[in-house]
């Protein structure tokens, strides 16, 4: 008897539900590892905010000089620069701020579209790091244009954010 | 004494059995938590949001009548050479869907009429101003 109960002892030193436990516990951590590893978004704002800023700088300065119309009141800024006026209107993860400045003094309105939360949210982030606020990128371009048929030297300063991490598209049933 | 002798003999037996089986079942184990791990790897999730993003960022990179090629031949493994609705273009919004189950979404901010066709293992995109 004793040494039925010792054969026993054996058996459950290798199958104890404890074992089993232990693999379990082993096998969840790493289905959620391996899930939360997948699905963790790829950043793509830093990207996506500089391709909006050359985007801009590009069909704002051509040759070094300002378009001529760019200082228009009613200038078309979507439809200059091959924008989707949808895109950065409602509910939007992009925002741009765009400043002519002239001899220290800006030439005309700022051009700013998107969330205009962005903004503050840009000058936050200058001084600390938070995942979840937008990627900003602030930069400028110098440029010539023309006034009274003189010519005269200006800078774009173009502040582009954004803070788009894309969805997952649920399926049908799920 | 033979007695005693033959209990041990049988509880060595019983004790040698149960390790082979022990190390069976771990290895088992851990073989399948190997499997899922590569084939999560190669899986649908990974390269769904990676091909999303690249089509985006490359339609707002690129300019007006310009040709895009991009390399879809993961993808193409995945969904076993099939390339229906596997890419679609909706409202700015880039759709790649590997796993056919809803995909993943990338809206992109340019402007531009998208076509896009597969040449091979590549996915070709053209960029049109919209009329």
């Amino acid at each position: 008897m004793q040494n039925i109960i010792k054969d026993k002892k054996g058996d459950e030193k290798y199958f104890s539900l404890w074992w089993y436990l232990v693999l379990a516990i082993v096998g969840l951590g790493v289905v959620i590892a391996v899930f939360i590893f997948y699905s963790s978004p790829i950043d793509a704002r830093d990207v996506e905010s500089k391709i909006l800023y050359d985007k801009i700088s590009d069909c704002l300065v051509s040759g070094g000089f300002l378009e001529s119309d760019a200082l228009n009141s009613n200038f078309d800024i979507f439809e200059k620069c091959g924008l989707n006026k949808e895109i950065f209107s409602g509910e939007t993860s992009f925002y741009f701020n765009i400043s002519f400045v002239s001899e220290n003094k800006k030439i005309r309105t700022d051009i700013i579209q998107g969330d205009f939360s962005y903004g503050q949210d840009c000058e936050i982030t200058q001084n600390i790091k938070a995942d979840k606020f937008p990627v900003c990128n602030r930069n400028v371009q110098p440029f010539f244009y023309f006034e009274n048929g003189e010519m005269k030297k200006g800078i774009l300063q173009v502040l582009t954010a954004s803070n788009q991490e894309g969805r997952k598209i649920p399926g049908i049933g799920t | 004494m033979f007695r005693r002798g033959l209990i041990i003999s049988k509880r060595g037996e019983s004790i040698v059995m149960s390790e082979i089986i022990f190390i069976i079942v771990n290895l088992l184990f851990f073989l399948a938590i190997l499997y899922f791990v590569n084939t999560s790897s190669k899986g649908a999730l990974a390269y769904e949001q990676v091909y999303a993003k690249q089509i985006a960022l490359a339609i707002d990179s690129g300019k007006p009548y310009t040709q895009i090629s991009i390399d879809f031949s993961k993808a193409l493994d995945i969904t076993k050479g099939n390339t229906d609705n596997i890419v679609s273009f909706n409202n700015n919004e880039v759709i790649v869907n590997l796993g056919g189950k809803g995909g993943y979404g990338f809206k992109y901010f340019s402007d531009y009429d998208v076509e896009h066709f597969f040449a091979g293992k590549d996915l070709v995109i053209t960029l049109k101003d919209k009329k």
